[in-house]
């Protein structure tokens, strides 16, 4: 293990060592490999399987709730059990298994080493570690739906006393399977995060400073840096549970002396740190996407970066406002009150900051503008929308009703799905060295956005109404069966239903364009940051002409003294006069 | 092992000079590593701090369970300390390209196993004086913090041994002995917090 | 740094005073408990901003200090590199 000498180079040793040609077996190319790009789309391509997974799982519960009792095409009936371990599945798998692992894991990866300028990460043999273990993380919350008792069904926050005692949560294996699901998975991606920030701190091209370093990659470092900082605390917790749950120990269990509030407080101290986590990388693939189509510089580059550290940092001061009626002192929530709406501030300011670099752009509406259009605008609703749940005496109201739902699906989706799917329109020419085809792009764009809206839009107004998360069969509560509460939630469902569908558009044009895309030049948008120069698909190495070096900002378009509208950062010329 | 090439095998013609990393990636890695196991004890203490403060009048001390040895462990403690102070003498020499150096790694990592040896002993102590896991929250906690700890501990104690072996067969790559030492001093400067917050 | 002072004072003065028909605030009445929760709250609050800072801080020192290094050994062993 020698690390000093390196600078471009491993500091773990390298997999492919020794290794003369390059027609590897199968095994030892796609499923064996410790290339930072192989091992981005083994994220990505795992993270698109679980998020079948989880979309499945909606559509069934979904269907219970718009017409209770049916037997569900391609499911059967949903039980009452089905129902919660369906639920809790969904949302530990969207958030853990879809959003976490492509936004961070995929995109860190494949787009660290090349939008810095060097050939891999630092460690490569801990990256591939981090994705087996990542891999045996999912094999293992996939396989507690195969134990007695079935799948854990207590939600994706895991309260106890139900998550704790099999006599209430009535999955003795399935519930430690989840939290053993989960530890693997936060291991996968500290090591992860580890290499990632080490490999920006040592490895990236000569004359790349501090500012030069595109905002998408800040983004997902400020991101691993939040994770790694915020996890301990829950892995603390999840261990704890796992004594009570298997060891019959009695941390939180109240008839023991213990103390279920405990976990909540530590729960969310990792879990609202974990929206910013995902949050920021999307809003960094925004930045990238932005600037190229609309062919301006970032409004505010510095902005942005410390913008985006104060939210890191503010995190983690709000995290009770998710226990705001769990029993904590009011004289606290007040606090976390004032904290949770502090936090908008510099949310609603990246937002800003985008909009006005759109202002007075040239702005082409392709498919991943589209996409990062869309982020800012449905973000904006989701943000909008948590003022009213921080404030927490409006949120004694909205607390564990659908609002809530609808609040943070215009967050998340936005941030899982539609950043997402501008990351992939993007970077897919790099990435494949194909082109996708823009029709297809544009009608999943305009169904999918459209769709997601009539889900959630309805869910508002429930919410709004008092109608409660977490039921089963709402038939059972006449409160919430007021005339029209259920034409809701029916359309909610069908517009889902619409949501898969199109879905299918996405699949289809990814795997036709896989194939038979138009075959993409290096840089076909025209854009400055690094992996551009790189040939597409960038081969095992990266950069075959040699590691760039970097003379300038990342955003360098239209400049005043340059005939092309784009000036890349690896093109040696009068450097730095126009630096901000 | 000493790449100059990115490779291995070649580098991409006209790749420019290289950075020199400004802190070897082993330091900096495990350095990230052990702000996130910090974390995790802290986790874990503020959980029992906070566990025993709110304990209902008169179920702390918990009633019919043996008291921790403070006195005891303060024994533990020094040691610990001790092999810490040694590596980092250890680490001076080395950095002078002292002979001596391995013999004091060697002398850390004898320090280090005493202190897991007397922690061993005093738990088979407790054990038999009726505090278990299960038999009262004293018992939990303090078997979840201390035993995390001396997990960590045995990990870091293979690390060392391992940097020991290396510096024994004269190895020149310092990565694994740095990586190694941030740790044992995570280790080492863990412990006298975790004494004070669960022994007394 | 002002505006910071007036958010926490704003912070400071919400504070409601406590509703002794609660249980929280009125019925425990036990005031080492409330301040311990409190103390650990900011104990985990900051202290990974503090390690994080520290961490990054003492990067950004070494950082510094090599990049100081380089240039006085550039300046010492070669001329002015023209740029390819
Ligand atoms: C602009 C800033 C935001 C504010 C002020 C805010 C505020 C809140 C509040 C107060 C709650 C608790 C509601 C309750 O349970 O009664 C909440 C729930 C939630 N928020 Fe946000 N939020 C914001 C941004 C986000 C973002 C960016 C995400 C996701 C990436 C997000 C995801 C969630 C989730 C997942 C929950 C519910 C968790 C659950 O109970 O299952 N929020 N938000
Ligand atoms: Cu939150």
């Amino acid at each position: 293990m020698s690390a000093e000498a390196h600078a471009h180079g491993h500091a773990d040793g390298h997999g492919h060592h020794g290794h003369g040609h390059h027609d590897e077996g199968f095994i030892k190319k796609y499923l064996w490999s410790t290339d930072h790009k192989m091992i981005g789309f083994q994220y990505m391509f795992t993270g698109m399987a679980m998020a079948l997974l989880g979309g499945f799982t909606v559509y069934a519960f979904r269907m219970q709730l718009a017409f209770p009792g049916i037997s569900v095409p391609g499911y059967g009936r949903v039980t009452a059990t089905d129902y919660n371990a369906l639920v809790t599945t969904h949302g530990s798998v969207m958030i853990f298994w879809v959003a976490m692992p492509v936004l961070i894991a995929a995109l860190g990866n494949y787009l660290i080493p090349l939008m810095i300028g060097c050939d891999d990460m630092v460690f490569p043999r801990l990256n591939r570690l981090s994705y087996q273990i990542f891999l045996i993380s999912a094999i293992v919350l996939i396989a507690s739906f195969y134990v007695d008792g079935g799948a854990f069904g207590g939600a994706w926050t895991s309260y106890p006393p139900l998550s704790a005692k099999a006599e209430f949560s009535l999955t003795p294996k399935g519930s430690t399977l989840w939290l053993l699901a989960v530890a693997l998975e936060f291991v996968a991606f500290l090591l992860g995060g580890i290499n990632f920030v080490t490999t920006v701190m040592n490895s990236r091209a000569p004359g790349m400073k501090m500012f030069d370093v595109p905002i998408v990659v800040w983004m997902i470092i400020i991101a691993s840096i939040l994770f790694m900082a915020s996890v301990g605390p829950l892995v603390a917790g999840a261990v704890m549970l796992l004594f009570d749950q298997q060891l019959g120990t009695g941390f939180f269990d109240p008839a023991k002396g213990g103390d279920p509030v405990l976990w909540q407080h530590l729960f969310w101290f990792f879990g609202h740190p974990e929206v910013y986590v995902v949050l920021l990388p999307a809003m960094g693939i925004v930045a990238e996407i932005i600037t190229v189509f609309s062919r301006k510089k970032l409004f505010a580059y510095k902005t942005v970066l410390y913008t985006a550290i104060g939210t890191g940092v503010l995190s983690f001061f709000v995290w009770a406002h998710h226990q705001f009626i769990a029993g904590i002192d009011p004289r606290m929530a007040n606090i976390f009150s004032v904290t949770t709406l502090l936090i908008s501030i510099p949310v609603a300011e990246m937002c800003f900051v985008y909009i006005a670099t759109l202002y007075g752009g040239s702005i082409r509406l392709t498919t991943p503008m589209l996409w990062a259009l869309a982020f800012i605008g449905e973000f904006l609703l989701g943000g909008v929308t948590g003022i009213f749940l921080g404030a927490s005496g409006a949120d004694i109201y909205f607390h564990d009703t659908y609002f809530v739902i609808a609040h943070f699906h215009y967050t998340f989706f936005p941030i899982a799905f539609i950043a997402v799917f501008a990351a992939v329109t993007y970077w897919f020419p790099k990435m494949f060295g194909k082109h996708m085809n823009d029709t297809l792009g544009k009608m999943h764009f305009w169904g999918t956005i459209i769709s997601f809206n009539f889900i959630f839009i309805p869910l508002f107004v429930l919410g709004a109404r008092g109608d409660h998360r977490r039921i089963y069969d709402y038939r059972h509560f006449p409160d919430l069966m007021k005339p029209g509460m259920q034409d809701l939630r029916i359309l909610a469902t069908v517009a889902l239903l619409v949501l898969l569908a199109f879905q299918v558009v996405f699949l289809a044009n990814f795997i036709y364009s896989l194939f038979k895309g138009r075959k993409a030049e290096a840089n076909p948008w025209n854009a400055n940051t690094l992996e551009w120069h790189a040939p597409s698909p960038p081969p095992h190495g990266n950069f075959p002409e040699g590691l760039p070096t970097v003379h300038r900002g990342p955003y360098e378009y239209s400049h005043p003294d340059r005939q092309d509208d784009f000036w890349p950062q690896h093109l040696a010329g009068d450097a730095r006069s126009a630096q901000s | 092992m000493i790449d100059a090439l990115p490779h291995g095998t070649q580098a991409p013609l006209g790749s420019p000079a290289k950075r020199r990393p400004v802190v070897p990636s082993a330091v900096l890695g495990t350095l990230i590593f052990v702000v996130a196991e910090v974390m995790f004890f802290v986790g874990m203490i503020s959980a029992f701090t906070i566990s025993k403060a709110t304990a209902l009048p008169g179920s702390w001390p918990v009633p019919g369970q043996p008291m921790l040895p403070a006195d005891a462990t303060a024994l533990n403690t020094v040691a610990l300390l001790l092999s810490g102070a040694v590596l980092v003498a250890a680490h001076v020499s080395f950095r002078k390209g002292s002979p001596m150096a391995k013999w004091l790694v060697l002398g850390a990592w004898v320090l280090g196993a005493l202190f897991v040896g007397l922690q061993g002993r005093e738990w088979a102590a407790l054990l038999s004086q009726g505090l278990t896991l299960t038999s009262s929250r004293l018992g939990a906690f303090f078997y979840l913090i201390v035993g995390t700890h001396a997990v960590h501990a045995l990990m870091a104690l293979v690390a060392l041994g391992l940097s020991f072996v290396s510096l024994l067969r004269g190895s020149t790559s310092p990565g694994l002995f740095f990586g190694a030492q941030t740790f044992w001093y995570f280790v080492v400067l863990l412990w006298p917090i975790i004494y004070a917050r669960v022994y007394f | 740094m002002r505006s910071v002072r007036a958010a926490l004072l704003g912070v400071v003065a919400g504070a409601p005073s406590s509703a002794l028909a609660c249980a929280v605030c009125g019925g425990a009445q036990n005031d080492e408990s409330t301040g311990v929760y409190l103390a650990m709250t900011g104990v985990l609050s900051l202290l990974p901003l503090a390690l994080m800072g520290a961490v990054a801080f003492w990067l950004y020192r070494t950082a510094e200090a090599a990049e100081r290094a380089d240039e006085a050994q550039r300046v010492e062993s070669v001329p002015p590199q023209v740029e390819h």
